[in-house]
């Protein structure tokens, strides 16, 4: 995943944004899909498209869940509240421009996350410019 | 494999002693993943058992995932419990910008060094 990321995308900020969302993804599926039972599988496939884009794709064989139609935690309202979880849904709609849910045949489920560098870039400037 | 995206975590721990209060510091180098969570709580919580005030220094930490910003926030609320605080030393600009994007950044402090995170205990001495 590490050394694929790196064919995909150059920069190394926004190579941890990305690994940060595709993370949030993985983590859900092993504590929610299979209630970090061992042995699960988990596949993650990644994709170069267009315009250096690229997509990410997780497949596994948990109980099916559409976590694109989950509303995202607020992450001003975590952070008043201090809360220690609850980020990840949140990260991955901020650092994504797309999230695809597919069933999979025989069970269990895709998620598909497209990302764009251009994206991540105008993302990490908003940040640095409004910490300034 | 580029050191940003390493997935090996390291710490080194140490109890000093400022104008009469103990301060528990512990610097970590390598990333905080679902891989490296555990041990960055564990010696967290080590760190925090050793003193109320706790400094964790971030400057050689090249990521952190989410659940390491959940593992700071909770150790700062232990901390803050006994009567003290948690700070972070000098985190790397990777780290900065995922506690500003995760929100965290107005619930965590930090300072760019050790010595100005300790200014305000000047004086208090007990």
């Amino acid at each position: 995943m590490r050394d694929a990321l790196t064919s995909v995308i150059r920069k190394p900020e926004e190579r941890a944004l990305v690994l940060l969302a595709v993370e949030e993804a993985a983590v859900n599926i092993l504590e929610h899909g299979y209630q970090n039972e061992e042995g699960r599988p988990l596949t993650i496939r990644i994709c170069a498209l267009e315009d250096d884009r690229f997509e990410v794709t997780l497949r596994d064989r948990a109980p099916l869940a559409d976590v694109t139609r989950i509303v995202p935690g607020d992450l001003k309202e975590l952070a008043r509240r201090r809360a220690s979880r609850g980020r990840g849904l949140a990260l991955m709609r901020l650092l994504t421009t797309s999230m695809v849910h597919r069933p999979r045949p025989g069970g269990g489920n895709e998620l598909i996350l497209l990302f764009d560098p251009h994206h991540l870039a105008r993302v990490i400037e908003e940040h640095f410019r409004n910490a300034a | 494999m580029p050191r940003d995206l390493d997935s090996h975590l390291i710490s080194m721990c140490r109890l000093r002693l400022h104008h009469g209060h103990e301060v528990s510091c512990v610097r970590f180098r390598g990333s905080v993943r679902k891989l490296t969570e555990d041990s960055f709580r564990e010696r967290l919580d080590e760190s925090g058992r050793r003193a109320p005030h706790l400094l964790v220094d971030l400057s050689e930490v090249e990521y952190l995932c989410s659940s390491g910003l959940g593992i700071l926030l909770e150790q700062a609320a232990v901390q803050e419990r006994q009567g003290g605080w948690l700070r972070l030393i000098s985190p790397s600009r990777t780290v900065s910008m995922i506690l500003g994007l995760s929100g965290a950044a107005g619930s965590l402090t930090w300072f760019p060094a050790e010595d100005e995170a300790l200014d305000d205990l000047r004086g208090q001495a007990a």
